[in-house]
C-alpha cells in the first residue's frame, strides 16, 4: 500500500470519528431538549 | 506476537509528555496521563464525600442530636451521595476506561484527545461548584440526592448553583462517553473483532451507550426544575397543573440506568481479575457480554419500581415488579459465570482476586436484597426504611468501590512499573472488608425493624446497630488512608514489574513494559485470541 493510500485511509477514519462524534452529540442533545418539550407538551 | 510489539516499543519510548510541570496536567491530551487525573480525582473525591458520610455516622452513633442540627445532616446525606456517584465512582472507572481501553484495542490514544482533556477539567470545576454550596445562603441542597420536587425548590440561594454543577458533570460524563465509542469502533486494532473486545472495554462500550442514553434526561429534569424556580412553569407544580411525580419519573429513567452505569465497568474489571488468577479463560465470554447488553436494556426500563409507594396502577406494578425481577437473569448468569471460571482453575490470592472474590459474596447480598424490594408488597414495608440503605450500600460499596479497588490493585504494576506491597494490599483488603461489613450489614435489621433513612435522630431500641455501623463506617474510613499509601508507596518505588506483571494474563495490555511507555500502539498490533476461541 503506498503512502498516498495511507493518507486516504486516515483522512476517512479522521472523518469517520468526527462523523461518529458529532453524531453521538446530537442524539444526546436531541435527547436532552426532546425531553423537556415532550413533558412541556404532555400538559 | 510480544516480541514483535516490544521491539515497536523500543524505537518509540524517547516520546514524552510535551509539557512538562503543571501544565502537562493541565493540557493533558495523553489517555494515561488524563486517566490519571481521573483517578487522582476520584480518590480526592472519595476522602471528600467520606468526610461526610462519617459526619453522618457520628451523628447516628446514638439517639438524639449530637454534632449537627437535622438542616445539616440532611445536606450531608445530600452532598455525600451526589459527590460518591458523579464525583468519585464515575470518574473512576472513566481514569479506568482511559487507562486501559486504548491499552487493551491496540489503539494508540483516545479518539478525540482534547474533547478528553475537556471532560476531565470540566470535573474539578463542577465539584468545587457542588461543595461551595455548602457555604451559600440557606446551605446546600438538602433534598436527597434524587432531587425530589417540591421539597429541593426549598433550597436557598445554592439551588441554581447545584443544578449548574450538575449539568457540568453530565456534559462532562456524555463526552467521555462519545469519546470511549468513538475509540472502540473507530480506534481497535483490525485484527480484532467486536465480540473478541476484552470485557472491561465491552463493559464501557454498553455503558457509555447507557450514558448517552440517559443523562441528557437528567439534564432535562433538573432544567425543569430550574424552569419552574425561575421562569413561571410548572411542569411539577400541582397548583400550576404539573404533577411533582413526573419529577420522579424522570430522576429514575436516569437513576436506575446510572446504577448499571456504575456497577457494569465494576462488572467488566472482575471479568479481567478472575480469570487472571485462576490462570484460565474467562467462562462464557459470548455470554457475559450478550448478559451485560441485556442488564443495560432491562435497566431502562424498571425505573418505577423506585416509586412503588407514590401509587401506581396495578399494571405498572406488575410490569416494573417482574422487569426487576427479570435482571437477576442475566446477573446470575454473570455470577455463575465468574464462579465456572475460577472451578478447577490454579488460584492465587493476590490483594486483587481478594477484593475480586469479596465482590462475588458480597454483590451477590446486595443483588438479593434488591430482588427482595423489587417485589412491590414487600417494598412498602422496606421503602425508605435503612434496609434501603444497606442494600444499595452493599451494591455500591462492595460491589462498584471493590470492583474499582480490585482494578487499581491489578493494573497499579502497569502503570507505575513496580509492584504493591503484597503484605500492606492484603491488611488493606482483610480492614476493608471487615468494616464494610460491620457498617452496612446492621443497617438491614434496622430498616426491617422500622428505622428511616435520612433522619439525624431515632428511637431508642435501634442504639446498638447504629453504634457498630458507626464504628464500622470509621474503621472503613480510617482503613482507605492505608490504600492511599500502597499508591504512594508504589508509585514511589518497589521491586520492578515485568510487562506480564501477573502470571501469563491475557490482553494486549500485557505486551506492553512495565510502566506503560508514554505512547503504545502507535502502529496497530496483530492481535490473536489466546485460547483459539472463535468468540
Amino acid at each position: 500500500m503506498g503512502a498516498q493510500a495511507m493518507t486516504t485511509d486516515d483522512d476517512n477514519r479522521r472523518r469517520k470519528i468526527r462523523t461518529n462524534a458529532i453524531v453521538l452529540g446530537l442524539v444526546a442533545f436531541a435527547v436532552f431538549i426532546g425531553f423537556i418539550m415532550l413533558m412541556g407538551l404532555r400538559g | 506476537m510480544s516480541a514483535t510489539v516490544a521491539d515497536m516499543h523500543d524505537s518509540h519510548d524517547h516520546h514524552g509528555p510535551v509539557h512538562t510541570g503543571i501544565k502537562r496536567w493541565l493540557f493533558a491530551t495523553n489517555h494515561k496521563d488524563i486517566g490519571t487525573l481521573y483517578l487522582v480525582f476520584a480518590l480526592v473525591m472519595l476522602f471528600v464525600g467520606g468526610l461526610m458520610a462519617l459526619i453522618i455516622r457520628a451523628e447516628l452513633f446514638q439517639p438524639g442530636l449530637q454534632f449537627v442540627d437535622p438542616d445539616f445532616f440532611n445536606q450531608m446525606t445530600t452532598m455525600h451521595a451526589l459527590i460518591m456517584v458523579f464525583g468519585m465512582i464515575m470518574p473512576a472507572f472513566a481514569g479506568f476506561a482511559n487507562w486501559m481501553i486504548p491499552m487493551m484495542i491496540g489503539a494508540p490514544d483516545m479518539a478525540l484527545p482534547r474533547l478528553n482533556n475537556w471532560s476531565f477539567w470540566l470535573l474539578p470545576f463542577a465539584a468545587t461548584l457542588l461543595v461551595s454550596t455548602l457555604f451559600m445562603p440557606g446551605g446546600a441542597p438538602a433534598s436527597g440526592w434524587t432531587l425530589y420536587p417540591p421539597l429541593v425548590l426549598q433550597t436557598g440561594d445554592a439551588f441554581p448553583f447545584a443544578i449548574f454543577a450538575i449539568h457540568l458533570l453530565g456534559i462532562s460524563s456524555i463526552m467521555a462517553a462519545i469519546n470511549i465509542i468513538v475509540t472502540i469502533l473507530n480506534l481497535r486494532t483490525p485484527s480484532m473483532s467486536l465480540l473478541q473486545m476484552p470485557m472491561f472495554v465491552w463493559s464501557w462500550l454498553i455503558t457509555a451507550y447507557l450514558l448517552i442514553l440517559v443523562m441528557p434526561v437528567l439534564a432535562g429534569g433538573v432544567t425543569m426544575l430550574l424552569m419552574d424556580q425561575f421562569f413561571g412553569t410548572s411542569f411539577f407544580e400541582a397548583a400550576g397543573g404539573g404533577d411533582p411525580v413526573l419529577f420522579q419519573h424522570i430522576f429514575w429513567f436516569f437513576g436506575h440506568p446510572e446504577v448499571y452505569i456504575i456497577i457494569l465497568p465494576a462488572f467488566g474489571i472482575i471479568s479481567h481479575v478472575i480469570p487472571a488468577f485462576s490462570r484460565k479463560p474467562l467462562f462464557g465470554h459470548n455470554a457475559m457480554v450478550y448478559a451485560t447488553a441485556c442488564i443495560a436494556f432491562l435497566s431502562c426500563v424498571v425505573w418505577a419500581h423506585h416509586m412503588f409507594t407514590v401509587g401506581m396502577p396495578l399494571a405498572g406494578q406488575m410490569f416494573f415488579m417482574f422487569a426487576t425481577m427479570l435482571i437477576a437473569i442475566p446477573t446470575g448468569v454473570k455470577i455463575f459465570n465468574w464462579t465456572a471460571t475460577m472451578w478447577q482453575g490454579a488460584l492465587t490470592f493476590e490483594t486483587p482476586m481478594l477484593f475480586a472474590i469479596a465482590f462475588l459474596f458480597l454483590f451477590t447480598i446486595g443483588g438479593f436484597t434488591g430482588v427482595m424490594m423489587a417485589m412491590v408488597p414487600l417494598d412498602f414495608q422496606y421503602h425508605d426504611s435503612y434496609f434501603i440503605v444497606a442494600h444499595f450500600h452493599y451494591v455500591l460499596v462492595p460491589g462498584a468501590l471493590f470492583g474499582a479497588i480490585a482494578g487499581c490493585y491489578f493494573w497499579l504494576p502497569k502503570w507505575t512499573g513496580h509492584m504493591y506491597d503484597e503484605r500492606l494490599g492484603k491488611i488493606h483488603f482483610w480492614l476493608t472488608t471487615i468494616f464494610v461489613n460491620l457498617t452496612f450489614f446492621p443497617q438491614h435489621f434496622v430498616g426491617l425493624a422500622g428505622m428511616p433513612r435520612r433522619i439525624p435522630d431515632y428511637a431508642v431500641q435501634f442504639t446498638n446497630f447504629n453504634m457498630m455501623s458507626s464504628i464500622g463506617a470509621f474503621g472503613f474510613g480510617f482503613s482507605q488512608l492505608l490504600l492511599v499509601y500502597v499508591i504512594y508507596k508504589c508509585v514511589k518505588g518497589g521491586a520492578k514489574a515485568t510487562a506480564e506483571v501477573w502470571d501469563n494474563p491475557e490482553g494486549l495490555e500485557w505486551t506492553v513494559p512495565s510502566p506503560a511507555p508514554y505512547h503504545t500502539f502507535e502502529v496497530p498490533p496483530v492481535y490473536t485470541p489466546r485460547y483459539g476461541a472463535t468468540h
